[in-house]
């Protein structure tokens, strides 16, 4: 039936039926970024290595920290933090790349959102790996209770990188300069969430009273806590976390629900 | 019951001049509340379209270029939506509309069949299957093995169209496709179609080979600036658009009213 709008169970069903479409093509896209290289899969590391390095080596001339300390702590923030920009710039491009198939197919547009998000939590679970490698490397452990917590909140994680590509899928089809836009943001985002600053400045109260007010925080901390300090993330922490993500995916849905079939007139 | 209801359909796209406004614009707009740059203007592609199609019918679709056939194609594939008006589609559809859309280019022929059915809901059992079927239509044997990023676009009609006639829908809607590949593919693609033809329930077909449109279908639609000329006999609706493509002042059955576009 075509012309009348699915309802929410149909829309999913239609989702699901399709589901070797977007895994199948997840597992393509990974395969062509590494396919040409020598190195593979270590490409996409690179960039996080290098610049976790880079970063590393100058604050520890700096601050004076301890580079075993400071890392892994660079690394889980760091990890996290490419994780949400891969969302964003590939969520701009996720209809956009998909032009060719909205044109020629009547298929829910969920399908081309999950296979972006697929390939970048690949990614992010990558890093993590290399993450918790490089700290039993260096004699901490993070094996623990704690580590289990990591799980509800790579799902919560997969949750708001699907939502962000969605909105920014479609802010990118209706309006060109969304990605650029989206870019600046980020830059801006980067200074005000904990990613870089070393643990000591964090508890300074004007830094903290600033860094407050930024939810993605919260994913910072819901990744780095099990994994630097043994610690189940804060209340708190997993109240913002949880809220910011069921916010952003009841806007993908309530957009897909409503620009499902006027995409196709914008590409 | 596989069938096709439209009800007083009109399709109208908003067109910008600039293709988009940026969002910077937007924002200003809403801020300001100012007027967006009178680019906006809106062409009617489809005008007050009521028909029906039943079960076993074969509908054809003719009118010169620009006349909404394909547009008409791609709203009865649940592509687009009606502006007004509504359009029900029973039964499992399938268009064949732009063959070589859709394609992964790094990926090699054998994968792009996978996905292309994939698409469609098929499991890779299916797909399994399937594939030595298509690949043997196809006729690409070796140059499967390599990325659709180094097929012409001749082979690329011929991957697609293999996976695009293995499934089989209830309702088929195709748009020119007898023109694909070269003539020998052509030929098998014909008979290809005729027997896809003969399974499907409905079938919706726009060309302009008028001769294979008179001989295949059970009933044509003559549409011209996206207004119903005629609609009926295949032979009678075929003869009275050559006759006006011929003569390009002749009256039309239903003259398009007159109403300037939207500023």
């Amino acid at each position: 039936m075509q012309g009348v709008g699915l309802s929410v169970g149909g829309y999913w069903r239609e989702v699901w039926r399709r589901r070797y479409f977007w895994t199948a093509l997840a597992v393509n896209d990974l395969r062509t970024r590494y396919r040409r290289s020598v190195l593979g899969i270590g490409w996409s590391l690179l960039h996080p290595i290098a610049m976790t390095l880079v970063l590393a080596l100058a604050f520890s001339r700096i601050f004076k920290i301890n580079l075993a300390e400071y890392l892994p702590f660079l690394m889980t923030g760091n990890a996290i933090w490419n994780y949400i920009c891969s969302s964003v710039n590939e969520g701009c491009q996720t209809f956009i790349r998909a032009e060719g198939y909205i044109r020629s197919h009547n298929a829910p547009l969920m399908i081309y959102a999950f296979r972006t998000t697929l390939t970048v939590v690949f990614h992010f679970v990558i890093t993590l790996l290399v993450t918790v490698l490089f700290m039993v490397c260096l004699g901490r452990s993070p094996f623990n209770l704690a580590f289990l917590t990591l799980i509800p909140s790579l799902v919560v994680l997969f949750i708001f990188g699907f939502s962000v590509t969605v909105l920014l899928g479609f802010a990118n089809a209706y309006f060109p300069d969304a990605q650029h836009l989206s870019v600046v943001g980020l830059q801006i985002l980067f200074y005000l969430t904990p990613v870089m600053y070393p643990p000591d400045i964090l508890e300074k109260p004007e830094l903290k009273a600033v860094l407050a007010w930024n939810p993605l925080g919260s994913f910072v901390t819901l990744i780095r806590e099990p994994l630097m300090y043994a610690r189940t993330p804060g209340f708190g922490t997993i109240a913002v976390a949880c809220i910011l993500t069921a916010a952003l995916f009841a806007a993908a849905c309530y957009v897909l629900r409503r620009l499902q079939n006027n995409l196709v007139l914008h590409l | 019951m596989a069938s096709i209801q439209l009800d007083d359909v009109t399709l109208t796209f908003q067109v910008w001049q600039n293709k988009h406004i940026t969002l910077k614009e937007f924002i200003l707009k809403q801020v300001l509340r100012r007027q967006l740059r009178k680019t906006v203007s809106s062409v009617t592609a489809l005008r007050n379209l009521s028909f029906s199609i039943e079960e076993g019918e074969r509908f054809g679709i003719i009118g010169s270029n620009g006349s909404g056939k394909s547009t008409l194609l791609k709203m009865l594939g649940g592509i687009y939506t009606p502006t007004t008006g509504s359009c029900y589609v029973t039964g499992a559809a399938y268009t064949m509309l732009d063959l070589g859309v859709g394609i992964e280019t790094e990926a090699n022929g054998w994968e792009n069949i996978a996905y292309l059915s994939y698409l469609q809901g098929q499991s890779p059992t299916e797909v399994k299957r399937k594939s030595k079927a298509i690949a043997e239509f196809s006729e690409l044997g070796e140059l499967l093995n390599i990325p659709v990023r180094y097929y012409s676009s001749g082979m690329m009609v011929r991957l697609v169209f293999s996976v695009a006639t293995e499934i089989e829908p209830e309702v088929l809607i195709i748009d020119e496709v007898f023109g694909a590949g070269d003539l020998g593919f052509q030929d098998k693609a014909r008979k290809r179609m005729l027997d896809l033809i003969d399974r499907a329930k409905v079938l919706v077909l726009a060309s302009h080979d008028l001769p294979t449109v008179a001989s295949l279908c059970t009933r044509v639609l003559w549409i011209h600036k996206g207004v119903v000329q005629m609609i009926g006999d295949p032979v009678e609706v075929t003869e009275a658009y050559k006759y006006f493509m011929q003569h390009g002042d002749a009256p039309l059955p239903h003259p398009q009213p007159v109403e300037r576009l939207a500023a």
